[in-house]
């Protein structure tokens, strides 16, 4: 199993997970949707509410807003509180929440959070916790893709025209040079197989290798790609390390009943 | 109402991106360019934007 990092632009990345099995790939998506501990308000405390909108409104707008989650947070999960005051004529931002932390703040400072008009006042504590997307959305660090690699096979004496099978990628991967057709990135191909109808399916196949995989994964901010990476891998390597810690107690206790133990 | 701090699809901080937007469509441009420009790709994000109405000013004068 190898992981190359094909680019890697500000929050978002893509690598090439190769020689991995796909229920492997499938494992690594999932764990990093759903399983990456980071934080999110999850209590608020409303002490004062003279604006237009509902506090459950309130509370639902400052719950999504994403905070930066240091690593020291996911080790030994801690509290962080927020404390909010503000009043009208004005709009509130993300950037007026006062953390109690200064290393955890919100990812965006210029997130409308509530609008107030003349005289009306906001008074309120919001509780962050550390939590998983598992259990609520707000939770969720980054979103995920991969595509099984395109593996594109020329065969240059069956092509007649290798220009009208160039310009049928819409992805502009095909090119013509010294009258033969030659791919330049197989990694930007979409299987969309117009090359393959342009030349004929004994001139060009365009297959798909089931042990490389192309991963995109966008981070939210919360936390760096590679540190959700990281994470995303300890997650998953401690889930397994339980699973086969279950499953020996769980064979040694089935062999003693069965008097071969 | 107020823009939606994420997207209701794929849950992509979506508010950031909001007051750039609303100054720069009324200066005339071209909503599908400035998106572009922010770096909202994904349909279902951009849709977040362009059917979004801002009534909150003309509630202001209300009170719950």
């Amino acid at each position: 199993m190898k992981i190359e990092i094909l680019e890697s632009k500000g929050n978002t990345m893509r690598f090439i997970l190769s020689n991995a099995p796909l229920s492997l790939a499938n494992a690594l998506r999932k764990t990093l949707l759903t399983e990456i501990p980071c934080l999110a308000i999850h209590e608020v405390d409303i002490f004062e509410n003279s604006s237009v909108v509902f506090d459950e409104y309130i509370a639902h707008r400052l719950g999504q807003i994403p905070l930066i989650t240091p690593k020291t947070y996911i080790q030994s999960p801690r509290e962080v509180i927020f404390s909010l005051e503000a009043e009208g004529p004005k709009m509130v931002y993300t950037k007026d929440l006062k953390s109690s932390d200064p290393k955890v703040k919100p990812v965006y400072d210029n997130m409308p959070l509530i609008q107030l008009g003349r005289g009306q006042r906001i008074r309120l504590e919001a509780k962050a916790v550390i939590g998983r997307a598992k259990d609520h959305a707000k939770w969720q660090a980054c979103i995920v893709h991969y595509i099984m690699k395109p593996e594109i096979k020329i065969r240059q004496s069956k092509i007649k025209d290798p220009k009208i099978c160039a310009q049928a990628c819409p992805r502009k991967i095909l090119k013509v040079s010294k009258g033969k057709l030659e791919v330049t990135d197989e990694t930007k191909c979409i299987s969309c197989m117009e090359c393959v109808k342009a030349c004929g399916e004994d001139a060009i196949e365009v297959k798909h290798s089931n042990k490389d995989f192309i991963f995109t994964v966008e981070s939210f901010g919360n936390m760096k790609v590679k540190e959700l990476l990281n994470e995303a891998f300890n997650v998953l390597s401690q889930k397994l390390d339980d699973f086969s810690k279950e499953l020996k107690s769980c064979g040694d206790a089935g062999a003693r009943s069965n008097g071969q133990g | 109402m107020l823009i939606p701090i994420r997207c209701f699809s794929c849950g992509r901080p979506i508010a950031q991106h909001w007051e750039v937007y609303k100054s720069r469509i009324e200066k005339g441009e071209d909503p599908g360019k400035v998106l572009d420009d922010l770096g909202v790709h994904s349909y279902c994000c951009r849709r977040m934007f362009i059917g979004h109405r801002d009534i909150m000013p003309k509630l202001l004068d209300y009170s719950i």
